[in-house]
């Protein structure tokens, strides 16, 4: 579904990727892990549209749309959340996910599509016409998160959904990551911090280190390697 | 403050504004001395500020930019109207109804707001868009020197010129059993010169019938001529001006609510405002939004510039300076970036600057004007309608 090849983006003069390749196939859920700075989120940026890649190649579906401004992609299936949520904070839950539909003609289909997302996050239902800025962290990436899916992706970016959430919320954000996988056939590719959630929620993952993929392997296969172990599990 | 005594404060000029166009609709007033004369006029200017203050508002609150060249903008639009009702001929219509006036109007109206939309749109795609990452200060700057461009261009346009022009008023022809009554003056005879250069030109000649020159061979020569020949200039009332001005705000305000509130354009609007890049994750053309504003604010300030130029009977290059700042005042003291704060700056500001004129001094209510938005500024910069300023995270 999802292609990268040698990916290479630069802000100025500083080059963020250094030809980085990885994959996505129809229904899996692929991390990218690392640390800050790797490259993960411009990786995500890049394959989204919202940075125009300096050399290599994203194709999606087979398609090259590396260099396609970010609000064609949205038409083309694919949809980012991106870091820190961004959900419109003046505008209320309901108006922040029928925007989600932007791209959507038709009443009828985006209201169909906001009864399935509000009965995904319920809590969304009941919050629905309050203002985007007063959810709590949990209900913003709820909310941000239901907005991607108003758009039916079947490639879905998610970058750090559990950036600033307490561990409960961070378990329930994953499992209905998990669920939208399995229920929608929606196929992720996840950047997250916390690799341990990461890897075991996703079926393989890629090991980002200063711009390159370090490792790539099956998710739990990444979970028992040494150095990702040592790196980023925190184990001795 | 208590929300009691707030509620007080946003509801006692809400009843006054309220009490004044009523007045205005229903009776004559604005021609006197008396208070409420004083705050029709004050709501009429501030009606023509809060037009203009509606672009530089929605374009600020969408790309942060002040637009100075949003006067020329207005300036375009008022001359685009000027040409409509020139060579539809209003000065000469004989006008038994007000019906082709109106429409005349209208249509003024329909080619200012699209000429100085368009306009915007040119602007925006040529000077402002390349720049759009390079800075606020770098857009402000382009955006002072597009407003001289206009200017001056306007200046040597043929078309246009530098000198100050008349605005087109219609003539209310008089039919002969009505005219002349002895006490009216304002009566005009056109007549037909021979110039220097062998031209046959029309003049208005003022005509003054008092008593005794109000004879039977002059009332049997009017009858003759059907009343043709003598009219009664820019009898397109001020009531009749201020009311459509005030009518017109109405509408627009309520017209761009609903876009911006109800419609998707307007939700795309809003999004872009709050966060451009989240934006166009959603599948809005940024691009597209930001020109849809511009031209939505252009529009607005094209119906303005009619408005303002029919309300003040002239039209020149420079009309759109003085507008353009009092409106860029007015946007700010209701808060820069709302909607509604730039109607209600419009109005607040057309108000005070009349009673500061009526009570203290006309010549220095421009002063006023300025050392508002100098303390505004400086006690309370979000303005009466904005919004607390928040860091983004």
């Amino acid at each position: 579904m999802l292609v990268v090849e040698d990916l290479v983006v630069a802000y100025g003069a500083v080059v963020a990727l250094h030809g980085v390749s990885l994959e996505a196939k129809q229904g899996e859920i692929v991390t990218l892990i690392g640390a800050n700075g790797a490259g993960k989120s411009t990786t995500l940026r890049a394959v989204s549209g919202m940075v125009a890649p300096r050399r290599g190649s994203v194709r999606l579906d087979g398609r090259e749309v590396g260099g396609v401004p970010a609000h064609r992609l949205v038409r083309r299936g694919l949809a980012h959340v991106p870091e820190g949520r961004r959900i419109f904070t003046g505008l209320s839950v309901r108006e922040n996910l029928e925007l989600g539909a932007y791209t959507v003609r038709g009443r009828a289909e985006v209201a169909a599509r906001l009864e399935r997302v509000l009965a995904l996050f319920p809590r969304l239902a009941e919050r629905i016409a309050q203002s985007g800025g007063t959810l709590s962290g949990g209900e913003q990436q709820m909310l941000a998160i239901g907005r991607a899916m108003m758009a039916r992706p079947r490639l879905l970016l998610l970058d750090e959904p559990s950036l600033g959430l307490a561990p409960l919320l961070v378990r329930e954000i994953f499992r209905e990551i998990a669920r939208i996988n399995r229920e929608e056939g929606t196929t992720i590719l996840l950047v997250e911090q916390n690799a341990h959630l990461a890897l075991s929620t996703a079926h393989r993952g890629y090991v980002l280190e200063t711009g390159r993929v370090a490792l790539a392997d099956a998710a739990p296969a990444l979970l028992e390697s040494p150095r990702v172990r040592a790196a980023y599990l925190g184990a001795t | 403050m208590s929300p009691r005594l707030r509620l007080l404060l946003q509801a006692l000029p809400a009843l006054a504004l309220g009490y004044v166009v009523v007045r205005m609709l229903v009776g004559d007033v604005g021609g006197g001395t008396t208070l409420l004369d004083y705050l029709s006029i004050g709501v009429t200017q501030g009606a023509i500020y809060a037009f203009v203050a509606l672009g530089y508002t929605m374009v600020y609150g969408i790309i942060r930019l002040i637009n100075f060249a949003h006067g020329e903008f207005f300036m375009a639009g008022a001359f685009a109207g000027y040409f409509v009702l020139r060579d539809a001929g209003i000065e000469r219509w004989a006008l038994p109804q007000p019906w082709p006036v109106l429409l005349a109007y209208l249509a003024a109206l329909l080619a200012a707001a699209l000429v100085a939309g368009t306009l915007a749109l040119v602007a925006e795609a040529a000077c402002y868009r390349p720049i759009r990452k390079a800075g606020r200060v770098a857009a402000l700057l382009t955006a002072v020197g597009l407003s001289l461009l206009l200017q001056n261009l306007a200046r040597q346009w043929p078309a246009i010129g530098p000198t100050q022009r008349p605005w087109p008023a219609p003539r209310m022809w008089a039919a002969a059993d009505e005219v002349p009554s002895p006490a009216d003056a304002h009566y005009y005879e056109l007549k037909t010169f021979t110039s220097p250069t062998g031209e046959r030109v029309e003049r208005e000649k003022p005509v003054v019938f008092k008593g005794a020159t109000m004879t039977p061979a002059v009332r049997q020569r009017l009858a003759a001529e059907g009343g043709r020949n003598v009219f009664r200039k820019g009898e397109l009332s001020r009531t009749v001006v201020d009311r459509s001005i005030v009518l017109m705000l109405a509408a627009a305000a309520v017209g761009l609510w609903f876009l911006v509130q109800r419609t998707r354009t307007g939700k795309a609007m809003r999004a872009v405002s709050e966060d451009m890049a989240a934006a166009r994750l959603m599948g809005v053309n940024v691009d597209r939004v930001i020109a849809a504003t511009f031209f939505l604010g252009a529009f607005l300030a094209g119906l303005g510039g009619v408005a303002y130029c029919a309300k003040y009977g002239q039209v020149d290059p420079l009309t759109g300076f003085m507008p353009g700042l009092k409106a860029f005042i007015a946007a700010v003291l209701g808060g820069i970036g709302s909607i509604p704060g730039a109607v209600v700056g419009g109005l607040f500001l057309g108000v005070s600057e009349n009673l500061f004129a009526a009570e203290v001094s006309t010549e220095w209510k421009d002063v006023l004007a300025f050392v508002l938005l100098v303390v505004v500024l400086l006690l309370k910069p979000t303005g009466l309608m904005g919004r607390p300023y928040r860091e983004k995270v």
